[in-house]
């Protein structure tokens, strides 16, 4: 599926998120990821692609969904033209490690322990 | 001098009336730079009063979304979902509220946390129609609770601006 939009917004995401500069938050679902864009919109990056309508496993490669309230405006998966699973994967890592402040932490358990 | 007043008194009664009107002009004008002054003092207490007016209920719809959000932490840890799931639902009802219907009064910022409050929001209800809190693993369950927390300090954060706009400590 070729957007060449949605293709810009996944790069320009890429791109501020390996510069630390998108505030990540987590959310209620260990699995999803979020941050506030301008004041109106929302940015979600998940594990998963879609959840199995049987047993509501996710399933599938990382996926980041564009929303304006309610409203899911473009879901960003490896189907896009221009976007791999690979790459949606090291994206999620990256937003995961940001979020939950993992760097720092490891700083400040490092400090403990080479304090032994 | 009853002679000269005689026989200048056309002169003296012209000299009069200018004298009389020139006062009257000065006079209209003080009046009417006064009532302007007045009626935009008037203009400025009836937009004052109206602030404090949208401000208060502003006020006191933020202080609900305070409320019943600091009500789904509390539910989670009791493990009532049910309750849960109506604090997080009646929450979302009135954040929706406040960004409809103040929207262009709110601030930039305001927007932002609204639009951040609501997400989550949305996330904690999908979370808690999933299944029990019970099912919930730990790390689960802790996602959760901080997710209601943020979703709490959010509007807390945003009751204290509208306070201290209310009290004149901040503009609005």
């Amino acid at each position: 599926m070729r957007d060449d939009r949605a293709l810009r917004l996944f790069h320009e995401i890429q791109s501020k998120t390996s510069e630390g500069r998108m505030p990540w938050e987590p959310t209620a679902d260990e699995n999803i990821f979020m941050t506030p864009i301008k004041d109106k919109y929302v940015l979600l990056i998940r594990s998963y692609d879609f959840l199995d309508d049987r047993t509501g496993e996710p399933m599938g490669n990382p996926s980041i969904v564009f929303r304006e309230g309610p409203r899911d405006l473009v879901t960003i998966n490896s189907a896009l033209e221009g976007a791999t699973a690979m790459e949606l994967r090291e994206l999620y890592a990256n937003v995961k490690r940001q979020a939950l402040r993992i760097d720092a932490k490891i700083d400040d358990a490092l400090g403990d322990i080479e304090a032994l | 001098m009853w002679s000269i007043l005689t026989r200048h008194w056309k002169v003296l009664s012209d000299v009069a009336g200018t004298l009389f009107s020139l006062a009257g002009l000065f006079v209209s004008a003080l009046a009417m730079k006064y009532a302007k002054s007045a009626k935009k003092l008037a203009k400025e207490a009836a937009d004052a009063a109206r602030r404090v007016a949208q401000t208060r209920t502003l006020h006191e719809y933020l202080s609900d979304c305070s409320r019943t959000a600091s009500d789904i932490s509390k539910y989670i840890d009791s493990e009532q979902p049910q309750m849960a799931l109506y604090s997080a639902r009646e929450t979302l009802r009135i954040a929706l509220f406040i960004s409809t219907r103040w929207e262009p009064e709110l601030r930039a910022s305001t927007k932002r946390s609204l639009a951040t409050a609501k997400a989550q929001l949305e996330i904690i209800i999908d979370v808690l129609l999933k299944g029990p809190v019970t099912d919930l693993g730990r790390t689960a369950k802790a996602s959760l609770r901080k997710s209601a927390q943020l979703v709490t300090n959010l509007f807390t954060e945003e009751l204290g601006l509208v306070t201290r706009i209310r009290e004149g400590v901040e503009d609005a």
